[in-house]
Parts: C-alpha cells; structure tokens; sequence
C-alpha cells in the first residue's frame, strides 16, 4: 500500500512538472506574438516618420566669415537625414569646413518623437551612418548604440546619398 | 500503516481506497492538482484569446491602410476632406470585423483639435472588462484641401462583442 502512495504521489508530482513546462513554453509563445505590435508598429512608424514634412529647418555654415545660416522649407525627414549624413561627411573631410547641424537633428528627432512617443509610446533610436558621418538619434537619455534593448523591434530603410547606399534603421521598444 | 495491524488473510478486502485517512490525503492531492492544472489553463485560454484579439486589431488597421479611394487623396496619406465627408456606415460596410468582434477607429491631428471618429463606443464596463481592448496607435500622413501634409494619429480599438 505504500509503495502505491509513492507511486501515485510520484505520478502526481511528475505529472505537475509536465504541465508547468507545457505551460512555460506556451507563455514563451506568447512573448513573440506580444500584444505589443512592435513588430508591425515600428514599419508604420519608419514609413511616416521619413515622409514626415518639416516645415522649415536648416543649418549654419560657421567656415564662413559670418556664420551663413541656410533655411530649408517643406523637406522630407527623409531628405533631412540624407542633408545631415552629406554635410556632416563633407565637414569632416575638409579642414575648412564648419557646420553648426543641431537644428537639423533636432527636427528629425522631433518627428520620431512624435511618431514613436507621443502616438504609439514606444522608446525609440535612428541609426544611420555614411562613410565617416554618423546620426544617432533616441528619446532615452545617455543609451549607446551598444545599449540597444534585446527586445526590439527593428526596420531598415535604403537612402540613396551621392549613389551610395545608406541605410537608416530604427529600433523600437517598450 | 498509521498503526493499525491488518491480519494477513484480511488483505484486500479492505482495500486501498477504503482506508480512510489514505483516502482523504488523495482526495487533497488530487484536489491541489486540478486546481493548478486550472490556474494553469485559464490564464493560457485568455492569452488565447488576446492573441486572436490583437490579430482581428492588425487585420482592421492593415484594412484601413489599404482603403486608397475612399480615404487617400495621395498614396498613403489620409484626406481630411474625405473624412469628412466620410458616412460612418459606408465605412462600417467596408471594414466589416466579424461578427465575434466590435470595433471603432479614430484619425486625429496631432498639432490641432481636429479628429475623426468611426465605429461603435466602447462603454467603461468594456473597458475596464478582463479580456480587455486591443489597441493599435500608429502615426500617419493626413493632407488638407490645400494639399498640406500633417502628422496624425490612427488609433483602432478592438472587443469582444
């Protein structure tokens, strides 16, 4: 009789174990299909974000005697990113040159702001590089681009800069 | 077991689940088992059911995206103009959702006031209800009659009906 009340409490026990584990990988599932939708957000997000028309921008040209300040009206954020990721390259090949670029930066970072954050609520980063030039843009403060959450979601964009291929991606997260 | 000398050629006629303290430590045993395996399945149900929710939610957004003549003026920018003019019903007849799920749709300028409402009202009780809301909020492109483009916001909420 003992022997069948261990076996039964083994039976019990083991049986237990098997449906926690059914149960864990089944919650694994849930984690890649999350409720969240970034997988699916964050291609809207990019798509809008770079068709996004700002307004007025621009940048300061300070190699210049008197620093020149040139306006630009009605562009693109995508067209805002190809201007930085060009002058900044240009800059930094030519001792000469000097430009002040944070106006630039600031608008693309205010559209992502409000496509990412103040709509769909996810932290965001914008990564994008062309030969020596870099634009990291995000909404969490002090976070390297080494830093990234694991649990992103991710979509890539080709821009086209002087015939080269750029790509500009952004990472998306709760 | 728990003391009591059962004679050799009694064997068996008591029998196992006649012992009474033996039956009441398995009838607990089984008790505690069933109800983890039910703790364990209602929450997995429910996910269940939340992940066909989301993906009646992505369905309804991917429809209202795709929708060129009767909501974009320009390839994937949405018109004010057609919003409002937009019947609700005509909307409704085009966006069907099934009939498991009930829905509602918003389009609202970020920089203003201006928004679009299509679709059923959710009530608190919906709400704050255990299956919940599926909710998609993503930005878009909406353009005036002026053919001036501003960020805006769709937003879809999906229930059970």
């Amino acid at each position: 009789m003992v022997d069948a009340v261990l076996f039964g409490l083994i039976i019990l026990m083991v049986s237990i174990l098997v449906f926690q584990q059914f149960g864990g990988a089944l919650n694994r599932e849930r984690d890649l299909e999350s409720s969240e939708f970034k997988y699916e957000a964050v291609h809207d997000i990019q798509k809008v974000a770079l068709d996004t028309i700002i307004s007025e921008t621009g940048y300061v040209n300070l190699s210049e005697s008197q620093p020149k300040r040139m306006r630009l009206i009605n562009i693109t954020v995508e067209r805002a990113i190809k201007d930085y990721l060009y002058l900044d390259n240009l800059e930094q090949n030519k001792e000469k040159l000097e430009y002040d670029l944070s106006d630039l930066e600031k608008d693309i970072e205010q559209v992502y702001e409000k496509c990412a954050w103040d709509v769909s609520q996810y932290r965001f980063a914008l990564e994008s590089s062309y030969e020596s030039s870099e634009l990291f843009i995000t909404n969490v403060e002090e976070l390297d681009k080494e830093d990234l959450p694991p649990k992103r979601a991710a979509s890539t964009t080709t821009l086209i800069i002087e015939g080269d291929r750029v790509d500009s991606t952004l990472f998306i997260w709760r | 077991m728990l003391g009591r000398n059962i004679k050799k050629d009694q064997k068996g006629i008591a029998g196992f689940f006649f012992d009474t303290p033996v039956l009441l430590l398995i009838i607990v045993l089984l008790f505690a088992f069933t109800t983890s395996l039910y703790q364990m399945y209602v929450p997995i149900q429910e996910e269940k059911d939340r992940i066909a929710q989301d993906r009646r939610c992505l369905e309804i957004k991917n429809r209202v995206q795709d929708y060129d003549q009767i909501l974009h003026d320009e390839k994937d920018k949405f018109s004010m103009r057609k919003l409002e003019a937009l019947e609700e019903e005509k909307l409704e007849s085009q966006i069907r959702s099934g009939e498991d799920y009930r829905y509602n749709l918003t389009f609202e300028v970020l920089e203003s006031e201006k928004s679009w409402s299509f679709g059923e009202n959710l009530t608190r009780e919906e709400i704050n209800s255990e299956s919940g809301v599926s909710s998609y909020r993503t930005p878009v492109s909406l353009v005036d009659e002026g053919r001036s483009s501003h960020l805006g916001k769709l937003k879809v909420n999906v229930w059970r009906g």
